[in-house]
This record gives C-alpha cells, sequence and structure tokens, in this order.
C-alpha cells in the first residue's frame, strides 16, 4: 500500500518553471508507530490513543468532540496529503496536556529513534490550556547513533504495533536516484495553545544519510498565546518540513525559528505558513543555515493577513551561507495581504561570507577554512541560543563535535 | 471611524474616446488557420512568417492556459477579432492621418509630444501602424525606425528573421503561441554601433475596435556601444466586451550598449493585457526598463533580463495601481549566465477599491554567473480593507560566489504623514494623492517630465474620490 | 636592521581602480609608538587595511618587511600570526560567537594548541577590569549590539590577548567620549608595557596621544608622507591644523 504524496503547497503558486510550487514524495510505504521514549514531568498529563490496524480502518479519524478530534483537525504546514498519511496508518496519538494555569518550566523530552528498516509515524498532540506554560523538546536521530544522553534503552517498543501490511515496509518506497535510500520517517505534531498559554516546541534532527523524513506541525494560537518553536537540521536525507500557525484569536503570536546545516547531497523542502485572521497577532520567522557540497534547499515562507487581522504584523527573515557552488538555493518569501492596518516584512540576504567580515576575522589569525567552520557553527549558536535547556544545548553541541 | 465614499469609476474622459468602426477590414472573430492564413494574405507575410504563424498556432493549441495567476476566464478566444485594420495605409505626414483617429491621437498629445521632445514616433490604431516618423537628424545617424511589416521586407529583413521570436519563443507560453500566429504591427528600431541617440524614440498603442485584439511586436536591437531610451504608451476605450492585447516586446542590447524602456500602460479596464517583454543583453550592456501599469481588467506582466555577457546589468523600475475590477499580476524576471552580472529590482503596488495587485518576480542566478549581485525591494500600499496585495517573489541561486539580497514590505499609509499634510492646510484626499504619488516616484523620477506628470495625474485620477 | 620591526619601502595601493597611495616609506623600531597623522580622506586607513592585507586593497608597487620577511605574498591570516595586529575603525558584527570564544579560538588558532579555559578565563577578565568592561560582554555575540565605545573597547580587549608585536589602532578614538579615550589609552599602555609592543596609531585627532609616549610622527596628505618629525609635531598639528602640509 504505497502512496504518493504531494505536500508543502506554495499558498499562491508561481510560475511552474520555478519548480517550487509543491513537493512530491512517491512510494511512500505503509508505516508503523515510530520508536519513542519520552520524560514527561509530574505535572504534564499523557495520553496514548491506541490505534490498531483495525480502528483506524474503521474510523480514519478520530471520533467528534474527543481532544484528538480538535488536535486532529488543527491544518499543518504540509497539507491534506499529510493528514491522509497519517489516517491511513495504524499508529499511535500522543498527547501531552497541560492544566490551566501550570507553567512547567521542565520540558517534556521526546527522543525518537527511527530505523533504516522500519518506515515509521509518529502523531503528537500538545494542549496547553488557560494561562499555562509547556515545553517540549523532540530529538529525532537513527538507531545507529550513540546517545548523547545516555539515557535510552533498547529494546523498548513503546505501543509498536506490527501490522498486516508490514511486508510493505520493505517495498522500495522513493524513486528517486538514490536506491538505497530506504529510510523513512513521518511525524505529525499539533499544537493547541488556549487563551495566554504558551508553548515552546524544539526539535533537533540528526538523522543517517539516506533518511527520508517528513515532519509537520500544526498549531492553534489562542488569545494572548504564543507558539515558539526552535527547529535545527543537522543531518539527514531528504527532509521535508512544514509548519502552518493559525493565528486567529486577537494577539496571537508565533516565534519561529529554523536552523540548518547540510552538506553533501541532502535535500531540505521547507513550507511555513503564518495565517493571521485575528487582531494584532504578530508572527515572526528567522531561518538560516548553510549549504555545502551538493546539497539542496527550497524555503517557502507565507505571511498571510486575511480579513480581520487589523493591526498584525509579521517579519520574516532568511540568512543562507552558501559554501559550495554545487548547491541550490530556493526561497520563496510570500507576504498575501487583504487587510489595510498590517505590517508585513520580509528580507533575505543570500550569498556567501562577506569580505570586511572574512577580513576582520583573518585579520586575528584565523585560516580560512576555519572561519567558515565557525561561521556555520555561529548559524546554529544563534538559533540554539534561545533554547533555554541545557541538555538540549549540550545535544546540539555534541552533534557539531 | 470616519465614513468613507468611493466615486466609482474615476473621470478618464481623455481615454474613453470611441471612435465609430468605419470602412474598417476586420477579420472575422476566432482562431483557425484559415484565418490565421487570411491574415498571412493580408500582411503579404514570406513564406517563413507564413508557416511560422502556422506552427505558432500548432503550439498555441497545445498549450494550457496558466494554472497560477489572475483568472482569464472572461476571455473567450472566439469573440475576439485578431485582426482589425481602419481602410488607412500608414502616414508619415500627421495631417494625413484620419481625422477621426488624429482626433484621438491629439487628445493623448502624441504629436505634440513629438513636436517637443522625440526622436521619432509611431502610432498603432488596432492592428496596423498609421503613423511612422522620425527626424532627420537621427535617421542621419543610421538608425532605423520603422514598422515591423516593412522591416520584415526591407533593407533588413535578414536582420528581423534571425531575431524575430528568438528570445521568446511561440513555446514559452499560450499568449507567445497566440502572438507568434497573429501579431500585426509594431516597430523595428536599429541603433548601429556606437551610436547614441540623444532624445528619445515613441510608439504609442490605442486599441480602438471592441472585442478585438492587439498583437503588436517590437523588436529593438541595439548594437555594440549604442545607447537609446524607447518609450511606448498603451490606451483603449472601454467596451462592455473583453478585448485582448498580447504583444510581445524583444529586445537585443549589444556589447557595452544601453536601452532604456519605459512603459505607462492604461488600457481600459475591460482589456486583458497578456503581455511578453524581454531582452537579452551581451556583456558591459545594460537594459533599464520602466514601467507604470495603471489600466487593463487583468495583467500578466513580467519582463524578463536575460544578462547573457560578462558583466551585463539590468534595472527594473516599476509601479502598479490596481484599483476597482483590476487584477494586476506584475514584476520582473532576472536570469544571471554570465560572470559580474548585476540585477536590481525597486517595485511599488497599490491596491485600492477592491484592486488586486500581485508582484511577481524570479531571480535566477545560474553557477556560471560568479560574482553576480541582485537585489530586489518591493513595497505595497493598501488603501482599504476591500482590496487585495500579494507579493510573490522567487530566488534560485546556484553559485556561491552572488550576493544576493531581498526585502519586502507591505503596510498601509502613515496617519501621521496624513495628518502632518493636513496641519499645512492641505485637504485629506489630496494629502493621500500626494503621499501615494511620493509612493510611487521611484517610476515617476525616471521617467522624462511629462510623462510623469501624465502618470501623476493618472495617480490622482485613481485616488480622487477618497473622500475623508 | 635588526631591530627594525616593519619597515615600508615605496608602497603603492589602489583600490578599485584608483591609486590612493604614492609610495609610502615608513619604518616602525621595535617598541617604538609612531603617529600617522593626516586630514580625512588622505590615505590613512588605506594604510593600515594595506598592512593588514585586506584583499580590496591592492599593491601595485613597493614592499612590506615585517621582521625582516616580505609580507606582500602573505595572507591576511598569517600576517596576523606572524604578530601584526589591526584595531578596526568600524568593528564587524558577528552574530552567533561570543566576544570570549572568539578570542580563545584566535588564540588556540595561532598556537595550534589547546588554552586551559581557567588560565584564559582569568587572564581575560584581568583585561576586561583594566577596559572597565562589565564581564557579561565576554558571553555575548562579537560585537553584536555593542555601543561604539563598546566596540573599541572590545578591539583593545582583543589586542591586550593576542599580545602581537606591532599594532595598528585605526581611529580608536573617534566618537569615542573623554572618559572612554582615558580608558582605551591605559589598554594600549598596558599593551605597550606588556611585551613592549610596537604601535602604529592612526588618528585625525591628538585625544588619545596625551598620555602615550610618542617617537615618531608621520603626516600624510593625498597618499604622501609629506612631513616627519617628534612629538612636537603633534602638538604643532594640534595648534595649526593640516593647512601648512596640504599646500605643497
Amino acid at each position: 500500500m504505497e502512496m504518493d504524496m504531494t505536500i508543502n503547497r506554495l499558498p499562491a503558486p508561481t510560475w511552474n518553471w520555478l519548480h517550487v510550487n509543491e513537493a512530491s514524495v512517491k512510494g511512500v510505504p505503509a508505516l508503523q508507530t515510530g520508536k519513542m521514549e519520552d520524560e514527561t514531568p509530574e505535572a504534564i498529563e499523557k495520553q496514548v490513543i491506541r490505534c490498531t490496524v483495525r480502528n483506524c480502518d474503521n474510523k480514519k479519524q478520530p471520533e467528534a468532540g474527543t481532544l484528538s478530534a480538535e488536535l486532529f483537525q488543527i491544518p499543518g504546514g504540509m497539507g491534506t496529503d499529510m493528514n491522509q498519511l497519517m489516517a491511513e496508518n495504524p499508529a499511535d496519538f500522543h498527547i501531552w496536556t497541560i492544566a490551566a494555569g501550570v507553567k512547567e518550566s521542565e520540558p517534556v523530552r521526546l527522543h525518537f529513534t527511527y530505523e533504516p528498516d522500519a518506515p515509521a509515524q509518529n502523531r503528537i498532540g500538545i494542549c496547553a490550556e488557560e494561562d499555562s506554560e509547556i515545553t517540549v523538546i523532540m530529538d529525532f536521530r537513527g538507531t545507529d547513533m550513540d546517545f548523547a544522553h545516555g539515557k535510552l534503552t533498547d529494546g523498548e517498543t513503546n505501543g509498536f504495533q506490527p501490522g498486516d501490511t508490514a511486508a510493505d515496509a520493505q517495498a522500495v518506497y522513493n524513486e528517486s536516484e538514490n536506491l538505497e535510500q530506504r529510510s523513512f520517517a513521518a511525524i505529525q505534531t499539533k499544537i493547541s495553545a488556549k487563551k495566554g498559554a504558551k508553548v515552546h516546541l524544539v526539535q533537533i534532527q540528526n538523522l543517517p544519510e539516506g533518511f527520508t523524513f517528513l515532519n509537520d506541525v500544526g498549531t492553534d494560537c489562542g488569545e494572548d498565546a504564543l507558539i515558539d518553536t526552535v527547529q535545527v537540521v543537522l543531518g539527514g536525507g531528504d527532509t521535508y518540513m512544514g509548519m502552518r500557525t493559525d493565528l486567529g484569536a486577537r494577539a496571537s503570536s508565533l516565534e519561529s525559528k529554523v536552523g540548518y546545516l547540510l552538506d553533501k547531497k541532502e535535500k531540505l523542502d521547507l513550507n511555513y505558513l503564518a495565517y493571521h485572521t485575528g487582531a494584532k497577532t504578530t508572527s515572526r520567522m528567522d531561518v538560516s543555515g548553510v549549504l555545502r557540497g551538493e546539497s539542496q534547499k527550497l524555503f517557502r515562507g507565507t505571511i498571510d493577513f486575511r480579513n480581520g487581522s487589523v493591526g498584525a504584523k509579521g517579519d520574516e527573515k532568511e540568512d543562507v551561507l552558501l559554501f559550495s557552488d554545487n548547491v541550490i538555493n530556493r526561497t520563496v518569501p510570500l507576504i498575501l495581504c487583504e487587510e489595510e492596518d498590517v505590517e508585513g516584512n520580509h528580507g533575505a540576504t543570500i550569498g556567501k561570507l562577506d569580505e570586511a567580515l572574512l577580513f576582520y576575522l583573518s585579520s586575528r589569525g584565523i585560516a580560512e577554512e576555519e572561519i567558515y567552520e565557525m561561521m556555520a557553527r555561529a548559524r546554529i549558536d544563534a538559533i540554539c541560543s534561545g533554547i533555554a535547556d541545557e541538555k538540549t544545548q549540550e545535544l546540539v553541541q555534541g552533534y557539531l563535535g | 471611524m470616519k465614513e468613507k465614499t468611493w466615486v466609482e469609476d474615476v473621470n478618464r474622459s481623455i481615454y474613453d474616446v470611441k471612435n465609430e468602426e468605419k470602412d474598417v477590414y476586420r477579420l472575422q472573430a476566432g482562431l483557425t488557420p484559415e484565418i490565421v492564413a487570411q491574415i498571412s494574405d493580408e500582411k503579404h507575410d514570406p513564406d517563413w512568417m507564413r508557416e511560422f504563424r502556422q506552427k505558432s498556432l500548432e503550439i498555441y493549441n497545445e498549450i494550457p492556459v496558466p494554472d497560477w495567476g489572475p483568472s482569464i476566464e472572461g476571455l473567450n478566444m472566439d469573440k475576439i477579432a485578431t485582426y482589425v485594420r481602419t481602410n488607412t495605409n500608414m502616414k508619415a505626414n500627421w495631417e494625413d492621418v484620419p481625422e477621426d483617429i488624429k482626433k484621438t491621437f491629439d487628445l493623448l498629445g502624441i504629436p505634440q509630444a513629438e513636436r517637443e521632445s522625440l526622436a521619432g514616433v509611431g502610432a498603432q490604431y488596432d492592428s496596423e501602424l498609421v503613423y511612422h516618423n522620425v527626424k532627420a537628424e537621427v535617421a542621419a545617424q543610421g538608425v532605423v525606425y520603422t514598422d515591423m511589416e516593412s522591416a520584415l521586407t526591407g533593407e533588413y529583413a535578414d536582420m528581423v528573421k534571425s531575431h524575430f521570436m528568438k528570445l521568446v519563443p511561440p513555446r514559452d507560453h499560450k499568449f507567445a503561441a497566440l502572438h507568434g500566429a497573429v501579431w500585426s504591427g509594431g516597430s523595428f528600431v536599429y541603433v548601429p554601433p556606437g551610436v547614441k541617440v540623444d532624445i528619445p524614440l515613441q510608439s504609442y498603442f490605442r486599441l480602438n475596435a471592441p472585442g478585438a485584439g492587439q498583437f503588436e511586436h517590437t523588436l529593438i536591437i541595439v548594437d555594440e556601444g549604442a545607447d537609446l531610451h524607447f518609450i511606448e504608451g498603451c490606451s483603449a476605450p472601454k467596451y462592455n466586451v473583453a478585448n485582448l492585447h498580447a504583444g510581445c516586446v524583444e529586445l537585443f542590447v549589444g556589447k557595452n550598449a544601453r536601452l532604456r524602456y519605459s512603459t505607462i500602460e492604461n488600457w481600459s479596464k475591460n482589456m486583458y493585457n497578456l503581455n511578453t517583454k524581454r531582452a537579452k543583453v551581451e556583456a558591459g550592456g545594460k537594459i533599464e526598463w520602466v514601467s507604470g501599469s495603471f489600466g487593463s481588467h487583468v495583467s500578466y506582466l513580467y519582463p524578463m533580463s536575460v544578462l547573457a555577457g560578462d558583466g551585463a546589468r539590468a534595472e527594473f523600475t516599476g509601479v502598479t495601481f490596481a484599483g476597482k475590477g483590476q487584477n494586476l499580476d506584475t514584476g520582473a524576471k532576472m536570469v544571471h549566465l554570465a560572470p559580474n552580472t548585476s540585477s536590481y529590482m525597486n517595485t511599488r503596488s497599490i491596491s485600492k477599491g477592491g484592486g488586486i495587485s500581485t508582484f511577481r518576480s524570479s531571480v535566477t542566478v545560474m553557477p556560471k554567473a560568479k560574482h553576480s549581485k541582485s537585489s530586489v525591494s518591493c513595497q505595497s500600499l493598501m488603501l482599504d480593507r476591500i482590496s487585495r496585495s500579494d507579493t510573490v517573489p522567487a530566488m534560485d541561486i546556484r553559485t556561491s560566489d552572488a550576493d544576493i539580497g531581498h526585502e519586502a514590505k507591505i503596510g498601509r499609509i502613515s496617519d501621521d504623514a496624513v495628518f502632518y499634510l493636513m496641519s499645512r492646510g492641505i485637504p485629506e484626499d489630496e494629502a493621500r494623492a500626494l503621499i501615494v504619488s511620493g509612493f510611487a516616484d521611484n517610476v515617476s523620477k525616471e521617467l522624462p517630465v511629462e510623462y510623469a506628470v501624465e502618470m501623476n495625474n493618472l495617480i490622482r485620477l485613481e485616488m480622487k474620490g477618497s473622500i475623508g | 636592521m635588526s631591530e627594525k620591526l616593519l619597515q615600508v619601502k615605496n608602497l603603492s595601493v589602489r583600490v578599485e581602480e584608483k591609486e590612493i597611495l604614492h609610495g609610502i616609506n615608513l619604518e616602525i623600531g621595535k617598541g617604538e609608538t609612531h603617529v600617522l597623522m593626516g586630514p580625512n580622506g588622505a590615505g590613512k586607513s588605506t594604510l593600515g587595511y594595506a598592512l593588514m592585507g585586506n584583499p580590496g586593497y591592492q599593491v601595485t608597487g613597493g614592499q612590506i618587511l615585517f621582521d625582516g620577511n616580505g609580507l606582500n605574498e602573505v595572507s591576511v591570516s598569517d600576517r596576523a600570526k606572524a604578530g601584526l595586529f589591526l584595531s578596526f575603525q568600524n568593528p564587524l558584527e558577528v552574530p552567533g560567537i561570543t566576544l570570549s570564544n572568539f578570542i580563545r579560538s584566535a588564540l588556540e588558532q595561532r598556537t595550534g594548541e589547546r588554552i586551559r579555559l581557567w588560565d584564559f578565563r582569568k587572564e581575560l577578565e584581568a583585561k576586561m577590569e583594566i577596559l572597565q568592561m562589565d564581564k557579561s560582554y565576554a558571553k555575548r555575540d562579537l560585537n553584536v549590539g555593542f555601543s561604539g565605545g563598546e566596540k573599541k573597547k572590545a578591539e583593545i580587549l582583543q589586542l591586550l590577548m593576542m599580545k602581537p608585536q606591532l599594532a595598528i589602532l585605526d581611529e580608536t578614538d573617534s566618537g569615542l567620549d573623554v572618559d572612554a579615550v582615558r580608558t582605551v589609552s591605559r589598554g594600549v599602555e598596558e599593551y605597550q608595557k606588556d611585551k613592549d609592543g610596537s604601535l602604529l596609531i592612526i588618528t585625525h585627532s591628538t585625544r588619545i596621544l596625551e598620555s602615550l609616549h610618542v617617537d615618531v610622527t608621520h603626516v600624510l596628505v593625498n597618499g604622501r608622507i609629506v612631513a616627519e618629525g617628534d612629538a612636537s609635531l603633534v602638538d604643532e598639528i594640534n595648534e595649526n591644523g593640516f593647512e601648512r602640509f596640504e599646500q605643497g
């Protein structure tokens, strides 16, 4: 049961010859619940909605009126094909809820370990009730990697349900030129931040070469609520990320940061959408990274001011360093607007290191290659500086070596 | 909140003068090989052009309409007459132009402008040029400025053949194919090496016939080290049926040559303006586009600059004003193929009264374009909350040795600025019009003064009616 | 001969298409303090950049010798490793790298050895105290959001930590208030004391020189050195400006 998906559609399409209007992922295999370990602070409630082959076949969507249904309905950045993928495969839905008024500084830690031959998917829900504050930190890695934490034990299969379609998992799912590339994982995270709530989401991705990884986020942001995300891509094969934030309630806001270091033949395909319908809503997207080797990146970032978003502000910033002549960097930053009283800004700088900066740093005795190394690291450090969690900082530093 | 009242349509009386169709030769509407062959007959096409038209028609039938951009559902090709010609030949003396046509152009200030500040003028009325003249001293420099039909068979026939639709091949998109099949009229300009034309050449396009299409072809070759400024103006009276403009502009800028191509477009608001403009720039050459888009119901307009030679440069300066009932999708495309090339885009768009304006652009830097620079700046102004303004830029960068900057801004007229002007005794509508004119001054600063005045008048016309 | 640290022989420098310096001759001995003065646009900063090897400044003629070795073909970072330091007039902002990490990796690059964090931190804090810099600056990203004065202090901090043989200070005093100039001067004195370091101070004012012992003063006008003298030349320019030199 393979599936062809069209994801990451540009909200307003442009010339087809640019090949930026959407991404297509072909031959996605049947998926099982991916291996996940969690560390959940006491104040936070964890729920698992088991999804077996049987009940998922009968009811592809969660029962109406339930929390899982509410979360399921929040649109993600990748689009409907991703929902379809999630609905068609029997995977558990893990939901973390923090009660009204509770502010927990200790994060929920989720460690995802993806195996090369076991196509996996995870569905995560985060629900922050009124005036609560929650931090969820996810790290994605492959089985052959050392765990910096040393905490996880092997063997636990947390909700893993072998299904009837396991045999399909062996099938070649990707028609891309790289046939070794058989590893596949997909995750969808839905976030509901109620009035005055703050949700901090951190995702650190360091998957082995050859992984195709789909990472979809959908968030619904209540009145005066804040969604704050930091996503760091340090390793992988073909990575697709989508994020949509619905800023429908007054003064809701989004702070989104993405950092990446791409090398070899890695590909990164992003579709980020801040959907402003509420008054005085704000969004800020900050995407920054480095392309080396023959890597490719496509960033679609959209600020959409809909009627009603009076007094809204949207800001999008992109900063790309190109360290090789064989890279392809594509950027499509949209501002869509049907409201008068709004402010939207976008700025992008793309290219090599600034010559004046290169001179300044070399005048302190640092060799050119070292400067490039330093600056690549500095990008990630700048993105990560907003992460309040020391363990995560150490994890990233460990990955950077 | 103060209530604002809106006047439905602005005073366009100058542009809306309609002439009765009399003594006209008009091909039946629709598009068939027979109709295309008839155009060839009518125009005494050379054989290669007859074939070219038929081939283009085949391509037209193969290619789908664009699946992005504004809707063109209101355009029914079966109802568009592709060829309309008045019973007059092209004149070189203004006095000989038929009275009603002359009156229209007089109102638009064409011969007057020529007398004052132009090196040469061409005026197209529906499908054919009705007037063409070049100042003697410019002609003496060896500058060729003629209508396309004469060029096709005249002294420069080979040059035309080797350039015609080479930059915009019919396969480029559906309306390029349509143009290849039914093109008519337009101008051919050749500026010999080293010749600098000090004052601008101008073409004026007027589409008078209702339910018709205008498909003029402009081919300009500026040879090595030469310099030219070419201005085109477009207008049409308003009818209740759809009119179509699918012109094509091909510009060849030679080594170290410079071409400035300025357009003030003010088609009536029933016009589908699906125009294609493209320039190829050789080493050290420069193309400068100055573009004001005010008219038409729907526009698709994105002049492309292909920077083919080392050190070639392109500048695009544009303003688009979308009022009621208008969906204007405009912008530019920059393609860097060679080292040390640079491109610069500076645009403003204004949306008012339910109008939709979209800025669409692309910057492509290919691996060979080392040490290239590109800078894009687009600003949009929303004048009310029933309008729409979208910004859809794209960048595709394939070398590390490039310096690419992009900035986009969207916002409204600052209340403080309006208040400041009003505190000096300027009424609110006037203050807002002044601010909008100032917002668009990136373009007006680049235009010859009489065009800048015309442009500011258009803005004032569009702005009028918003009463504080 | 051996005590000549820097020798500039008939140096001409071009920026883009324009020649800015026309045949400069200059010698600085070990431990000496030289001042390079001149009106705006004379080419003072150009000389500083050319000595440091900025690729945008093309040497079209002449030679630069440092400790007897030709520098013309030496890369910027190797010049720094050889013991040359340029304090920038407008230091650049580098997000993502803290001041302290930056200095440490620059030092490690130079020696090729790891530096013990404890020793480094102790020394850094001591130097920051001399410059009256708040300790928190060590953890801030290099120059990011620093005021003009803080940037200049951060430059002098790097100077004190890196201990070069020759420091070129390019308008280090410009834009600073009286107190800040005093603090920066104290830093420069410390550098001289610490290592018998040589100095080339580029300035168009004289405030920074008040507390320093000046050995030689050079006056640069229109890309040429038009006068040389001792410290008294500084005082003269202080009183009469550059007019006398510009006429020639």
